[in-house]
């Protein structure tokens, strides 16, 4: 497991993936923070119908990581199946629409949050 | 805003709809409502004091911005004030508000309110496009959420941790539908089964194509008056018992339970304040329903249900026409059209034509008072209406 140096707004509690001299919401002080990026799934769904120039379908969630706080993201299963409340997950990178995360192989893979 | 805040506020003449696809640009939508809702008082268009008009995006939609002015002027309105008010999805009900405080705090005696929005001109994908702008840009709309997903996560949630099911929110589609099969100004009159709910095609799921409401094309006004002068301006008045309004974080990762709209809940808790009232003194109600989730989580926010049971009004028929307390007695959102800036206002028409009992074949029998709730984006704004019978 890699580690994961994230911002958060000591404001607003915004968390960035990338460094940015203060929080572009509302202006505070970002403090840095070395975290596993393991997180697990609050809520999720998989979009059909996207907007022009997206692929469908993918699926977004909205992701509790241990050590931060809430993020929305993509999602992406693989080998590990399909999503659910409560699933594990993994900081997978970032790209330019956000942050992206992949589920876990793990027998916790349920709906039991 | 209520009596103790300033002067009481009526509603006079009332014109909504018909929400459909309308070749006709927003101006000449919003005049033709403006105009008729004068039309159905006994005033010229001289003696209005002020104008708001509800309007989400009309420059996104349609490249004309400074619409209250422009559409004003084209409805033969004096040289008023105009002001538009904008509030995504609420914008409507917000207009109201302000046209309310307006009459209350003693700027204005007679006011124009209207909303309209003209959408389908901007296709499917854009006008999604713009629909998504109306949560949080930064990092909703940029990762690929649209309108829908944001529903859907909240719709997810709600599923985890109350045991919702798919069929429980097709119930709610399928209730809308059927009244607004009733109703000669809904933009879908056609009735589904469950089946044909459960079964449509996933737009972000779980929610599927009977859980969102249309892109539509319309517009509705409403003239508000101080209700002393108001037997003068039309016949069956409608007093305006409360008007509400309170906002909550516009991102969803803000949200700490996103299963609840904060800005529901207080600005519900604050009408029934104002008003004196208690949730078993409602006869009827139109609420947010943009999708059918939103209906759940709205009956549960006002407090008609507890958390986690908003699926019993459509599941057990008490929120039918015909049950305790009928809801979207117009179709809702979901079968009446949902052209955003409008929406708001014509919940408005729609309490007032049934409290004035001229519904027709959906009017909920000796209706008295009825509440409207109106929310905006994925809550960060809301506005709760009372209006009761003042004839």
């Amino acid at each position: 497991m890699v580690a994961v140096t994230v911002q958060r707004c000591a404001g607003c509690g915004r968390i960035y993936f990338e460094a940015e001299g203060e929080c572009a919401r509302c202006g505070g002080t970002l403090e840095e923070r070395r975290v596993s990026g393991r997180g697990r799934v609050y809520s999720y769904t998989e979009v059909h119908a996207t907007p022009a120039g997206m692929a469908p379908p993918y699926c977004l969630a909205l992701i509790d990581l241990d050590e931060a706080g809430r993020v929305l993201g993509r999602l992406e299963g693989g080998e590990a199946g399909a999503p659910a409340v409560g699933a594990p997950v993994r900081f997978g990178g970032l790209s330019e629409r956000g942050p992206r995360f992949a589920l876990e192989v793990s027998p916790e893979n349920s709906d039991g949050e | 805003m209520s009596a103790e805040a300033g002067r009481s506020v009526s509603v006079a003449g009332a014109w909504a709809g018909p929400f459909v696809v309308r070749p006709e640009g927003a101006v000449r939508l919003g005049a033709e409502a403006c105009r008729s809702a004068i039309k159905n008082s006994a005033i010229d268009a001289g003696r209005i004091d002020a104008f708001f008009l509800g309007n989400f995006a009309g420059h996104a939609f349609t490249g004309q911005s400074h619409l209250a002015p422009v559409i004003a002027h084209a409805a033969g309105l004096g040289p008023v004030p105009c002001t538009r008010v904008g509030g995504a999805c609420a914008s409507g009900g917000l207009a109201v508000r302000q046209g309310a405080l307006a009459i209350a705090s003693g700027a204005a005696e007679i006011v124009l309110v209207a909303g309209v929005e003209k959408m389908t001109s901007a296709g499917a994908e854009g006008a999604a496009g713009v629909l998504a702008s109306a949560g949080d840009f930064e990092t909703e709309a940029t990762a690929g959420a649209t309108f829908q997903a944001l529903f859907a996560l909240i719709a997810r949630r709600h599923m985890h941790e109350h045991g919702t099911e798919k069929e429980d929110m097709a119930a709610v589609a399928v209730k809308n539908h059927a009244h607004g099969f009733l109703n000669p100004g809904a933009h879908i009159r056609k009735k589904i089964t469950l089946e044909e709910a459960m079964d449509a095609r996933p737009v972000a799921a779980p929610l599927g194509l009977y859980d969102c409401a249309p892109i539509s094309d319309g517009a509705a006004a409403i003239v508000l008056c101080a209700a002393e002068i108001a037997p003068d301006l039309h016949p069956k008045p409608v007093r305006v018992l409360a008007s509400a309004q309170a906002s909550g974080a516009p991102a969803l990762s803000d949200i700490r339970d996103i299963t609840r709209f904060g800005a529901t809940e207080r600005a519900a808790e604050e009408a029934f304040g104002l008003a004196g009232l208690d949730r078993g003194d409602i006869d009827l109600a139109e609420v947010h329903d943009c999708f059918t989730i939103a209906e759940i989580i709205a009956l549960e926010g006002i407090g008609f249900f507890r958390k986690g049971e908003g699926v019993r009004g459509a599941r057990e028929g008490r929120t039918a026409l015909g049950g305790e307390m009928p809801v979207n007695a117009s179709g809702g959102f979901k079968a009446k059209g949902h052209p955003v800036g409008a929406t708001g206002v014509a919940q408005i028409c729609e309490i007032a034509a049934q409290l004035r009992g001229e519904a027709g074949e959906r009017q909920v029998p000796g209706a008295g008072v009825g509440l409207a709730h109106n929310l905006g984006g994925s809550g960060g704004s809301c506005a709760v209406h009372f209006l009761s019978r003042d004839f």
